[in-house]
């Protein structure tokens, strides 16, 4: 019994001395910053002078701000639009490229992978143009044929959708692969045996696919709602928050913070919450869908 | 770790992939290299460049790193830069953003090399406007232009639209019936706000409010929210809402450089680019609209960004003084190539420059606006940048004609009374 607890306590000392590099860079890159992110979060920062100790105001003065609330508000209609387009139009393509029995799934594949590997001011660019609404290309074939096209852009009403809509035209390709991945992992057998006991496409989609690719749906979604609950580049680039401040999302708002007003401790009050956010959140995703599959 | 070597890591990580979309940063070990971080884009950007490129081949040994860059970011840059310890020696700066950064720049007439304009050879006085420079009584950079918007016009759709491509209307009825007469041919009139962003609906708006003699903000409140503020925010907002003039969300300068737009908006600096695109153009000053001739206008200054506390430092310092020394003589060159109006005395008066196509198309209409005080700058005030952003959305919605003038307006003083009260 005692050589069983001493085997016991030396295989848990060798396990954390394995996992020492990677948590020592964890905590320098990841924990050390979040908590001095909240260390600057109690200042009134000024990195080039004093720093007087403000506790909380940051945080109280952000909740009496109207734009705090409503760059709030957007980032969870963005997110709303964002996560499920990337992660169902992820999930599709994969779906379809396994049953696909042509000769070029996999140049389809890194066709579809392909928009993933650009940088997010190419993106933006990109999008901007295609919707412009004097020079755009999508805005042209709308009105060829006869119909007025929507201000994509420039509308409170569009803006969030489109720029949420060119989000997933980026991201989606490598949720693809993602799912791929996680598909390619359940074994045929399944999908026979259960097709002799007379199993459909759908209820096989149901009861074998989605349960078994657990894992890569919560590793997907926890990406994606990183990505949506964080998203900058495409708002700065395509709109910088316009029209007024209808696509102003919190990194947005942060951002402007830091580096317009120079206002750094409301910023990294801002930071903090958009972390707890996704934090609760990312918790909350793993504790409902579970760290393992169906397959154990 | 101490907060401040936290931050600079910090800032250098973050720094790190921007220098590398922009070019090199400097090799801290190079004698005389030097960084030249300027936020120019667009024709002055290519002014800049064939300047620097200029002085390098006559002073071999002033290795110059001329990284230029977008607008949007280069105040954070800057900011962060000096932070982290790794600024450039010489940087450039709108006089509307040049208080909210001056903690970070040299008082040039006191740094660690000395002065550096007694080190230059020049005086206080050869500088046109040399007060511009001047932040709490210290010279914290050195005048380099007065820019601004002018009307940009196409002479082909005025010829078209049966108007005299000679003569741009002066007055606001001349105006609006020329917009009528090119909205007649299915061309689009006019565009007052560049490439359509917020900050430009804001200046279009700042110059119709200027030319009805309101003030912006007064002391440490908005002045704008009054019959005349209303009376020039709804004159904009009705030329995209009411006369058809344009519509919003659109790109002006691609709607002009493609033909479509009769008039347009646009700043000195867009001489370069409309030249390259071969278009019979002209320009001038816009009409006077209500009491008085305005436009929107402001000053490019050259700074010094601190740097930390090295013999290093002073013999950039004294390096970055003999560039400056040797960037005098191309103040011209600056007006010619870059549009703007030079504030180097010498250069206003280069019987040379009057001579350049520059000076004929756009840069002579600019001096006589600029000596006339034509051009007016934003008030200075440590918090006009927080003001202008707080400004800018209900301005823009406005625009868009989704909330009334009244309505941005109102929230628009509410915020900016809020920023000028330091909530």
């Amino acid at each position: 019994m005692t050589s069983k607890n001493e085997n016991t306590k030396a295989d848990t000392i060798i396990g954390l001395l394995f996992l020492l590099p990677y948590l020592i860079l964890w905590l320098l890159f990841a924990i050390a910053p979040v908590g001095y992110g909240f260390y600057i979060s109690l200042h009134k920062w000024n990195p080039i002078g004093q720093s007087p100790f403000v506790g909380f105001d940051n945080y109280t003065q952000l909740f009496s701000n109207d734009r705090f609330w409503n760059a709030l508000e957007n980032t969870f209609i963005y997110a709303a639009w964002a996560i499920p387009l990337i992660l169902a139009l992820g999930l599709a393509f994969a779906l379809l490229l396994k049953s696909a029995k042509m000769s070029t799934v996999a140049i389809i594949e890194g066709a579809l992978f392909f928009p993933y590997l650009l940088n997010v001011s190419v993106v933006g660019i990109l999008w901007a143009f295609l919707l412009d609404p004097n020079v755009g290309i999508l805005p042209y074939y709308i009105r060829a044929i006869g119909f007025s096209p929507p201000d994509f852009l420039n509308s409170p009403a569009y803006v969030l959708p489109t720029i949420a809509f060119v989000s997933a035209w980026w991201l989606c390709g490598y949720r693809m692969i993602v799912f791929r991945a996680g598909l390619n992992a359940i074994p045929d057998e399944l999908y026979e045996s259960s097709a002799l006991d007379g199993a459909g496409p759908i209820r096989q989609f149901f009861s074998i696919t989605l349960p078994l690719m657990k894992p890569s749906i919560l590793f997907a979604a926890i990406l994606t709602l990183v990505a949506g609950l964080c998203t900058l580049g495409q708002v700065l680039i395509m709109t910088n928050g316009g029209p007024g401040t209808s696509s102003e999302v919190l990194a947005l708002f942060m951002y402007r913070t830091a580096f317009e007003s120079f206002n750094f401790g409301q910023a990294a009050a801002i930071g903090f919450m958009l972390f707890a956010i996704v934090f609760v959140i990312s918790i909350a995703l793993v504790k409902f869908l579970g760290l393992k599959s169906e397959l154990g | 770790m101490e907060r401040r070597d936290f931050m600079k890591a910090m800032a250098c990580l973050g720094l790190a992939p921007l220098a590398g979309t922009l070019g090199s940063v400097p090799a801290s070990a190079a004698e005389t290299k030097m960084w030249f971080n300027t936020l120019f884009h667009g024709g002055d950007a290519d002014a800049m460049e064939t300047i620097v490129k200029n002085i390098h081949a006559s002073n071999p040994d002033l290795n110059i790193d001329l990284t230029q860059g977008a607008w949007t970011e280069y105040y954070a840059q800057l900011y962060n830069s000096v932070v982290a310890e790794s600024a450039p020696q010489i940087g450039i700066v709108d006089d509307f953003r040049y208080e909210s950064v001056a903690e970070v720049l040299y008082d040039v007439q006191d740094t660690p090399a000395g002065n550096i304009l007694e080190l230059m050879g020049a005086k206080t006085d050869d500088f046109a406007q040399w007060d511009i420079s001047l932040v709490g009584g210290k010279a914290l950079g050195i005048p380099l232009d007065q820019n601004g918007f002018g009307i940009y016009y196409n002479k082909d759709i005025f010829r078209k639209a049966g108007l005299d491509p000679e003569k741009f209307p002066q007055t606001r009825e001349e105006f609006e019936s020329a917009c009528e007469a090119i909205k007649k041919i299915g061309k689009l009139p006019y565009h007052p706000a560049l490439s359509g962003e917020p900050r430009y609906i804001r200046r279009a708006w700042l110059a119709l409010l200027w030319s009805l003699n309101e003030d912006y903000i007064k002391g440490d409140k908005a002045a704008f929210n009054t019959d005349k503020g209303r009376q020039s925010l709804q004159y904009l907002v009705d030329m995209v809402q009411k006369q058809g003039w344009n519509r919003p969300g659109t790109n002006g300068t691609n709607q002009f450089l493609s033909g479509e737009l009769g008039m347009l908006q646009n700043g000195t600096w867009f001489y370069l680019t409309v030249e390259k695109a071969k278009l019979d153009y002209g320009c001038s000053m816009p009409p006077k609209f209500f009491d008085r001739q305005v436009s929107w206008g402001g000053y490019h200054l050259i700074v010094l960004p601190k740097q930390p506390d090295s013999d290093e430092t002073v013999a950039k310092l004294q390096a970055t003084a003999k560039f400056l020394k040797a960037f005098l003589p191309y103040y011209s060159l600056w007006g010619e190539m870059g549009g703007a109006v030079p504030l180097f005395k010498a250069a206003i008066n280069d019987p040379k420059l009057k001579e350049t196509q520059t000076w004929k198309k756009t840069l002579g209409m600019f001096s006589q606006a600029a000596a006339s005080g034509l051009m007016q700058a934003e008030p200075r005030h440590p918090k006009i940048t927080d003001v202008d952003l707080a400004v800018e959305p209900h301005v823009q919605e406005a625009y868009n004609g989704t909330i009334t003038v009244a309505e941005a307006l109102n929230r628009a003083e509410a915020d900016v009374n809020k920023v000028l009260a330091g909530a």
